[in-house]
């Protein structure tokens, strides 16, 4: 993955983490001078923490749920 | 603290005394709000332009029933109070790059009413800090340019009516993004939309539905459990990142594209319609660059309405659920992430793929059958396919390659094309007789 510039002066750290089939896309957008503020290993916990978040809401136990109408 | 307002009726610079009175409708001459004051601009105001000729922090501004045009330029507007500190209206006019800056540090509750802003008139909003509960966007159909977050740790507060933004959104790290029932539509009919959510659950419905205009994920966007991403009129690119999804997928009458740019479209429930291309006109899909995917990991299961559209993508089962497949659609890759699991496609239906990456484990088969007790067909124009661990029933493989199901596949019965050993990897010898 990349750290790009992004238009509006912030940069986004792109990474991928995860096993298949639950591989998480994400970048850590922020202003360069913050990112460089934080340790790798910070940095690393951040990514950590996203996808944790996210592997648990994709791998929940389906609920039963009234569908909301569509738009 | 003094009340001031504009009475100027034609043109006029926010800094001159001329265009300000102590009462609505009143003598000029009052003193420019400061930091201290509120400024109105009401039906006494004129029909002019009000020319903000260099940023201005107020406590509050209130805007209704005010004609005229409110001329930005590059400066912006500071709202330094609490309580209801910008009250917008259908009736005023916006130039220049329109921006609003929402600046309370404190907790105490703020609201920002925007009206219904038409996409030229619509105003961009910056909430940079605070702990507060905003109330934001909870009037039907009120609308916002971009909003940004940035520096905010208060709660956004439940929105339960519809409300539209022509802009980008930035979400922080430190706010409450509480669950809304009203939709979010991104309506910009031109240029890109950002969406950042720096790791917060974007829990609203969401429509995108700008005719001509691209929304643009700059991180992942995960909706609510139970709120449906509806894809009516414009272009949505994934830009390499994760789109996981409410209730479903789902596309609207209009002209819609899917471009992925290497990112993935995750459909995580268990419905039958979680992938739901019920508005097949007008919807098309783009590879880009890298490898696109749209994953469906219900652990039960869950249905793919393909609609017939070609998915220049990687259609996969990630999650235990029969995932039924619906309509004669064209993918890149058909796939499987987990086993045992099951692909259930309509019957009297033809799938088409360049490449076929769906195996089973051993004691963990991949179920291929039809919904129904008739065949479906399968087709990939040349090549081999080399599966194992399968079990098929009512289906015909065709179209010029060779269908392996590998050598511990079960033939359920009902079948047609495919072959139920491996793949022939043997070497050839060739003789030529001289």
């Amino acid at each position: 993955m990349a750290i790009v510039q992004l238009e509006d002066g912030r940069m986004a750290d792109q990474f991928q983490i995860g096993d298949e089939p639950y591989v998480l896309k994400d970048s850590l957008v922020m202003m360069p001078a913050d990112y460089e503020a934080l340790t790798p290993e910070e940095i690393a916990a951040m990514k950590q923490a996203r996808y944790d978040n996210w592997y648990a809401i994709v791998t929940a136990p389906p609920v039963d749920v009234l569908d909301e109408p569509e738009a | 603290m003094a009340a001031r307002f504009w009475v100027t009726g034609g043109t006029g610079n926010w800094s001159s005394t001329t265009n300000w009175s102590a009462t609505t409708g009143g003598a000029s001459g009052a003193s420019v709000p400061g930091s201290a004051d509120t400024a109105t601009f009401d039906a006494s105001s004129g029909a002019g332009t009000a020319t903000v000729d260099s940023s201005v922090t107020i406590q509050t501004l209130t805007m209704t029933g005010f004609t005229g045009t409110l001329a930005f330029g590059t400066n912006t507007i500071s709202v330094n109070s609490t309580g209801t500190v910008y009250t917008g209206d259908t009736t005023f006019s916006v130039t220049g790059t329109p921006v609003i800056n929402v600046t309370s540090t404190g907790s105490t509750a703020i609201t920002v009413t925007p009206g219904v802003a038409t996409e030229a008139n619509s105003i961009s909003f910056n909430f940079t800090g605070g702990t507060y509960t905003l109330t934001f966007l909870n009037t039907a159909s009120n609308s916002a340019r971009s909003i940004s977050f940035t520096g905010f740790a208060g709660t956004w507060a439940a929105r339960t009516n519809a409300n539209t933004i022509y802009g980008s959104v930035t979400l922080s790290t430190g706010m409450t993004f509480s669950g809304s029932s009203g939709v979010t539509t991104f309506g910009a009919t031109s240029g890109t939309q950002l969406i950042t959510c720096n790791g917060k659950s974007f829990d609203s419905l969401i429509t995108i539905n700008g005719v001509g205009g691209t929304v643009k994920l700059v991180d992942a966007l995960t909706m609510g459990a139970n709120r449906t991403f509806t894809h009516t009129n414009g272009t949505l690119d994934l830009n390499g990142q994760t789109l996981t999804v409410g209730t479903r997928y789902a596309t609207g009458t209009g002209t819609k594209n899917l471009t992925f740019n290497g990112g993935t479209l995750v459909c995580p429930a268990a419905n039958t319609s979680s992938f739901n291309n019920g508005a097949t006109s007008g919807y098309t899909l783009t590879a880009g660059t890298g490898t696109g995917k749209i994953s469906m990991t219900a652990s039960t299961a869950k249905s793919f309405l393909g609609g017939g559209a070609t998915f220049p993508c990687t259609l996969s089962n990630d999650g235990a659920g029969a995932l039924t497949i619906t309509g004669s659609n064209t993918f890149t890759t058909l796939a499987n992430g987990v086993s045992p699991t099951t692909f259930s496609f309509t019957a009297g239906t033809t799938t088409t793929v360049t490449n076929w990456n769906i195996n089973g484990t051993a004691g963990n088969l991949v179920t291929i059958g039809s919904v129904t007790a008739a065949s479906h067909t399968l087709s990939k124009a040349s090549g081999t396919v080399g599966s194992n661990y399968l079990s098929i029933s009512y289906s015909t493989a065709t179209g010029g390659a060779a269908w392996f199901a590998g050598a511990n596949s079960t033939d359920g019965g009902n079948n047609s094309g495919w072959v139920f050993s491996n793949a022939t990897t043997g070497n050839f010898f060739f003789f030529f007789v001289v």
